[in-house]
């Protein structure tokens, strides 16, 4: 035994194990969302995107991603129209708003008189750090958020023109912050709404008709029934505008007249500060100006450029003042699509079902390896055999684990399927060894010494293996399914080089070891095939 | 036992003759799964238990749709209440489908500056979509056109979905369910993936071929190895076909993965023949058989362990690799054992004469 544990071979495969689970234990193995639970998006681009592009939108959505503050985030653009997200969160709530954040195109404009004085491009920097960054409780039940942030000089020069003395008295006109203004749209607002609106607006600082006019999209007020009027407008207006934004209630009344009209027509629910056309004009903002901004009292020729300006708003709750400052944080930190999103497909493991899997996998693998032993022992007869060939796969299953947790590559289902491949394909390459060594005296021929014996064998491993490789190389070429099975194809790939380089050869030591020892002290092993054959020669006798 | 190659070895090659063929046809028969076909895979969660019976023709029968298959789940987890849910699959509307295929067109013209082309096929797309949409006014501006096709495709996509959703709830009584999950991939993207497997398994082949005929440096031998290989991979088509196992993204990597074990025992059964010199070639494949079956039963084994347990347990990826696998190894036996044993042979015997 001793002579054993110091061939080198041997000496190999045990340090590489000692490595192997130290690395396991220190580093840990990371479970892909199959095992750990976790969403996965697809993102699909409602257009084809040049290598530029995708390059712009997959560092857009890891920006938004990165600013939720999720943990082990994955941004992958694939090919010219996908980017795939994964993800460990799975909180439906959560998911909800990641998508949420993640259709936006992201386009901020920001409106005063009726103009666009800049957009997002035009906004240098964020300061969260700021002290006027963050949620303020501003009355009993209404929260107030404010974001600070710097402007280019380019837009900082077209808002110091826009503002420029717009002020009456203490009175200024207000500037509106919208994202994704829905410029293609017409809004159906039904008339006892509209009354409403006013109200529900009084703590943003505007009124109904400024804020439609300053949107610059046409509203409809519906009082039971267009109007001939308004048959004409909405007529002409399709060809730009196909999309109709209505209100819930109207619900069935309109949409037939207005898909006849060849309207899309989508129904909007009221923002939650109450205003429906605060929600479905998408504003996010209106601010007032101050004296101080539009330089009252100044000469123009010495207005003062302001960079630095803050964007405020309210919320009911402060969970959702935090959530509103985190969206718009995010989109402007992030920039804006080059390319809108067409749709975004996800599917979420939960951590329960992922903890079920990974349980059951291992109970599937453990039985499998136990089938395998069992058929060894049938095969061989012998419990000296069949352990070194059970225990050199265990070895190499820990062996593989080791490689993932070094390379960081975390296990999913594929991965599993792949390390099952190589440690089925060990096994087999095992058999053949000990089929070599065995076959001694049966053929008197068939002489040579055992390191001949086991060169042979190692013939047929290495072509077996460099085959098996060979046909698991494509996968990760052609990044087969959105390299959805690339790990399957790597983890194979090295599993199946562990085996030749590692385990096969400390295998080929054992069982050189047991079969000499056995074979000369207490009978050789014999094959079934070779008792079959001393049987007969028995009866022909 | 009987040396089994010492007669007629050469009466064995009717089998796989045969087999080839069989399998071949039936292997046509195998379904694409929806990543390889596209579709649309409508997963929905109830917060009560329902019957699903006739589900499938009221579908097909309502939207025109073809090749809707319902199938109940319970809830893997057991979980508390009675909720249920259904996974709907079907075939792309083929109204969408065509009117995906020319907006892509569109675009695919567009940005080869083919102005007049990709009009006409934006303008195509959106009359396509007429039912859902309406009639839009079409920009004059080409740009403009192809990005009203692909909105107009989306808005179609958006009522479809809501129309279908909305069908559900009245077919089965519920008035809001728990989720519902469209998870659609476009026929373009199923093609595309289709292509790729067919990619890369061709290639997996070549490098296959090559790598083999590099270790044995003769081309028979090397091609009935690749035979036996493509043999298995045929009678695992044949098998999933029959058992209804679609052939999906992991169905191709488990038949890649057959072949990884599959040519074991053909490497096993070459070397011993080709390269030994002691006793009959007959009595040398007769010795490759016992331990290329030891080889084969052990991998059946696991294999077949792994395909019961993932089927109690649900675990459909593994059920679906673990098939592959068994199908495809138990083809090995006939193809190693009565293809490439009697050709080697044959082979051999030729050379010598």
């Amino acid at each position: 035994m001793n002579a054993l544990l110091k061939n080198w071979k041997v000496r190999i495969l045990l340090l590489s194990l000692v490595i192997a689970i130290l690395l396991i234990t220190f580093n840990g193995i990371s479970l892909g969302i199959d095992f750990k639970g976790g969403t996965l998006f697809q993102i699909h681009l409602a257009q084809k995107a040049t290598p530029q592009q995708m390059q712009t939108i997959a560092s857009v959505v890891s920006q938004r991603v990165d600013g939720l503050g999720l943990q082990g985030a994955s941004v992958t653009p694939w090919g010219n129209e996908f980017v795939l997200v994964s993800l460990s969160e799975t909180n439906p709530d959560k998911i909800n708003q990641i998508e949420n954040l993640l259709s936006k195109q992201g386009k901020l404009e920001m409106i005063l008189n009726k103009e666009v004085i800049f957009t997002g491009s035009g906004i240098s920097n964020i300061d969260e750090t700021s002290a006027y960054y963050g949620v303020a409780q501003a009355s009993e039940d209404a929260y107030k958020w404010t974001l600070p942030f710097s402007l280019t000089p380019s837009a900082a020069k077209a808002f110091a023109d826009a503002s420029y003395g717009r002020c009456v008295g203490d009175v200024c006109d207000v500037t509106y912050f919208f994202i994704d203004r829905p410029i293609e749209s017409v809004l159906i607002i039904p008339a006892d709404v509209y009354m409403l609106e006013d109200d529900a607006l009084s703590n943003e600082n505007t009124t109904a008709d400024e804020l439609i006019e300053n949107s610059g999209i046409k509203t409809i007020v519906f009082t039971g029934e267009f109007n001939e009027e308004d048959i004409n407008s909405l007529t002409t207006l399709v060809s730009d505008h196909p999309i109709a934004y209505v209100h819930p209630s109207l619900g069935n009344v309109v949409d037939t007249q207005l898909s006849a009209i060849g309207y899309d027509v989508e129904t909007v629910e009221p923002a939650s500060n109450g205003s429906w056309l605060w929600g479905a004009t998408r504003t996010r903002a209106v601010i007032s100006l101050t004296p101080g901004v539009a330089n009252i009292g100044v000469a123009k020729e010495d207005m003062q450029i302001l960079q630095d300006l803050i964007i405020t708003g309210h919320a009911v709750t402060s969970d959702e003042a935090v959530e509103r400052l985190d969206e718009m944080r995010i989109i402007l930190r992030s920039g804006s699509m080059p390319i809108p999103v067409s749709d975004i497909s996800k599917n979420s493991i939960t951590p329960a079902l992922g903890q079920n899997f990974l349980q059951n996998t291992l109970v599937a693998g453990l039985l499998a390896l136990v089938t395998v032993a069992i058929v060894i022992f049938v095969r061989y007869r012998r419990i000296r055999l069949m352990l070194p060939i059970v225990a050199t796969g265990f070895f190499e299953i820990i062996l593989i684990l080791g490689f993932a947790s070094l390379v960081n590559w975390s296990l999913d289902l594929a991965a599993m399927a792949g390390i099952i491949a190589a440690v089925g394909t060990g096994v087999d390459h095992q058999i053949i060894i000990t089929d070599e060594l065995l076959r001694r005296k049966q053929e008197e021929q068939y002489t040579g010494s055992l390191k001949e014996k086991i060169g042979r064998a190692f013939f047929i491993i290495f072509a077996a293996s460099a085959t098996a490789i060979a046909a698991m190389f494509p996968i990760i070429f052609f990044g087969l399914g959105m390299g959805r099975l690339t790990g399957f194809a790597i983890v194979t790939i090295a599993g199946v080089l562990i085996g030749v380089f590692i385990a096969r050869p400390a295998y080929a030591e054992f069982a050189k070891y047991i079969i000499s020892h056995t074979g000369e002290s207490a009978g050789r092993i014999k094959t079934r095939a070779e008792r079959r054959q001393e049987e007969k020669q028995k009866e022909q006798n | 036992m009987k040396n089994i190659y010492a007669g007629k070895y050469k009466l064995y090659l009717i089998l796989p003759v045969i087999l080839f063929i069989t399998f071949s046809v039936m292997a046509m028969g195998v379904q694409r799964g929806l990543e390889l076909s596209g579709g649309t895979l409508v997963s929905v969660q109830i917060p009560k238990d329902v019957d699903v019976s006739g589900l499938d023709r009221y579908l097909e029968s309502k939207f025109s749709l073809s090749a809707v298959t319902v199938t109940k789940i319970e809830n893997p987890l057991g979980a508390e209440g009675a909720s249920s849910g259904i996974l709907i699959k079907f075939a792309e509307n083929p109204l969408l489908e065509n009117a995906t295929k020319s907006a892509e067109e569109a675009q695919e013209f567009y940005s080869n500056g083919n102005n007049n082309e990709a009009m006409a096929k934006a303008t195509e797309t959106i009359n396509l979509l007429s039912s859902y949409v309406g009639s839009v006014e079409i920009s004059n501006e080409t740009k403009e056109a192809v990005n009203q096709s692909f909105t107009a495709l989306a808005d179609a996509k958006q009522k479809f979905n809501s129309e279908f959703t909305d069908a559900l709830k009245e077919k089965l009584g519920v008035s809001e369910f728990t989720a519902i999950e469209f998870r659609t991939i476009g026929p373009s993207l199923g093609n595309a993936f289709m292509d790729q497997a067919r990619d890369t398994v061709v290639v997996a082949f070549i490098l296959m071929t090559i790598v083999v005929i590099f270790f044995f440096r003769d081309i028979v031998p090397s091609l009935a190895i690749i035979l036996s290989a493509i043999l298995d991979v045929l009678c695992a088509l044949a098998a999933m076909n029959l058992f209804g196992f679609p052939l999906t993204l992991a169905s191709i990597t488990a038949l890649l993965m057959m072949v990884g074990y599959s040519v074991d025992t053909d490497i096993l059964l070459t070397t011993r023949l080709l390269k030994r010199r002691q006793g009959t070639p007959d009595e040398r494949a007769m010795g490759a058989m016992g331990t290329g079956l030891t080889m084969t039963f052990t991998t059946l084994a696991a294999v077949t362990v792994l395909f019961v347990i993932s089927t109690i347990t649900q675990m459909s990826v593994v059920t679906e690799i673990a098939f592959v696998l068994m199908a495809g190894i138990l083809g090995d036996i006939i193809s190693t054992w009565a293809m490439n044993a009697p050709m080697l042979l044959w082979y051999v015997e030729a050379k010598h004469r």
